[in-house]
């Protein structure tokens, strides 16, 4: 685009390769359109604002991991009041999942829904494969900590899918 | 019991079709939109309110002048303007206080806990004096409305002031009830977030000292303030 600077240029390349990251945590921390919009948003609006101060210690990925995971587990809504009980049970019908996913990973999906935010936050960096202790250093817990919610993080998603199934 | 790996591999193997893949010119659109997070809001309403008990102040000063000289006068306008003044300087401290939360270098954690801390430190103690915008704009209206319409603040009785009083206080006590429910229900959401992560943990235990410190402040915040305003209005009664 014209009037672009380099890092401008940079920035948005590396945000279309990743956008997959930007459509998981929608779909997961998201109950509806207008908040995925609202969401995705936020979420590039807080990787521009960091990506100076990004100096490439870690992957890309890993730190817009990091940056859009915060966003969204720190982020707040005003419309939310009667929806943060309301709808944790019923997310489901609208989190952004389309027919292309497969049966498994709409279960999942569905199921992630009805966790916590940080519970989200832990099983979508153990589906990503995260060490514990990249878990550990992005949500600012101990290492064992993680190693023992994710268990029952775990145990609790297992048994969602199973009453689902 | 369920196998998790099965889901495991349809998550890592299927790529996340979910929205529709955003353009070049839209990512640069996002680049530039304004922040929905709490702390931007609050800077942007707090910048806001500045500027609008500046006008506050220039329009008593400009009252100041036209307004009939009487031997009272100054000391009332040199105490609404020492409040005005008072207050953005309290603001611009709250202001620099904000902190610049970087997402990529701090964890979840240290966010949460640092935006709590600053609400229960600085935000709930700013609240009184932005509301106090509200009754400076409803006391300057008025003797804007009777200087236009009797060149002079003509002598009042008891009544007058009982419905001056009524405004200011009415005034002031809405928008400091909005402004509390309105952190109080952002900083809900973040404290919940803190209880998942940390159950039962000492930062978890520590939010319910800083809640109660933050309601002992704000109280008596409030009573001074109240306190204040009584004062000033007797002070406006002298001068009719």
């Amino acid at each position: 685009m014209p009037g672009e600077s380099a890092i401008e240029q940079e920035f948005i390349a590396r945000i279309r390769q990743h956008q997959g990251i930007l459509h998981k945590i929608g779909a997961v921390y998201a109950h509806s359109a207008a908040d995925r919009e609202d969401l995705q948003q936020e979420i590039i609006l807080q990787l521009w604002k960091s990506y100076p101060a990004f100096r490439g210690k870690s992957a890309f990925s890993t730190w817009m991991y990091r940056v859009a995971l915060n966003t969204a587990i720190t982020f707040t809504r005003k419309a939310a009041f009667f929806r943060e009980h309301t709808e944790r049970l019923s997310a489901a019908a609208d989190v952004g999942i389309t027919t292309e996913y497969s049966e498994d990973l709409k279960l999942l999906y569905l199921a992630i829904a009805r966790l916590n935010k940080v519970e989200r936050a832990i099983i979508l960096l153990w589906l990503e494969e995260k060490p514990y202790q990249e878990i550990a250093d992005t949500l600012g817990m101990t290492e064992k900590n993680v190693s023992v919610r994710l268990v029952r993080i775990k145990a609790k998603l297992a048994a969602i899918i199973e009453t689902m199934q | 019991m369920i196998d998790l790996e099965k889901y495991k591999t349809a998550w890592q193997l299927e790529s996340p079709p979910t929205g529709r893949p955003l353009t070049d010119r839209e990512i640069h659109a996002l680049m530039r939109a304004t922040s929905k997070h709490i702390l931007v809001r609050f800077r942007r309403g707090l910048v806001f309110d500045l500027i609008f008990k500046a006008v506050l102040l220039v329009l008593a000063v400009v009252l100041a002048f036209r307004m009939p000289f009487t031997p009272g006068r100054p000391a009332f306008y040199l105490i609404a303007a020492a409040l005005l003044i008072g207050g953005m300087g309290w603001q611009l401290r709250t202001l620099r206080r904000i902190p610049r939360q970087d997402p990529g270098a701090l964890s979840t954690l240290d966010l949460l806990l640092q935006c709590i801390a600053f609400y229960y430190r600085y935000y709930y103690r700013v609240i009184p004096v932005m509301a106090g915008s509200g009754a400076f704009f409803f006391l300057i209206g008025s003797l804007y409305y009777l200087y236009f319409k009797y060149g002079d603040i003509p002598p009042a009785g008891w009544d007058d002031l009982l419905v001056l009083g009524i405004g200011l206080a009415l005034s002031f006590v809405l928008s400091t009830v909005a402004q509390v429910w309105q952190g109080s229900f952002h900083i809900r959401q973040l404290e919940e977030r803190v209880r998942e992560m940390e159950e039962h943990s000492l930062s978890a235990r520590s939010l319910e000292t800083q809640r109660t410190q933050m309601i002992r402040n704000t109280v008596l915040t409030g009573i001074a303030l109240i306190i204040g305003l009584l004062l000033f209005l007797y002070l406006i009664y002298q001068q009719m």
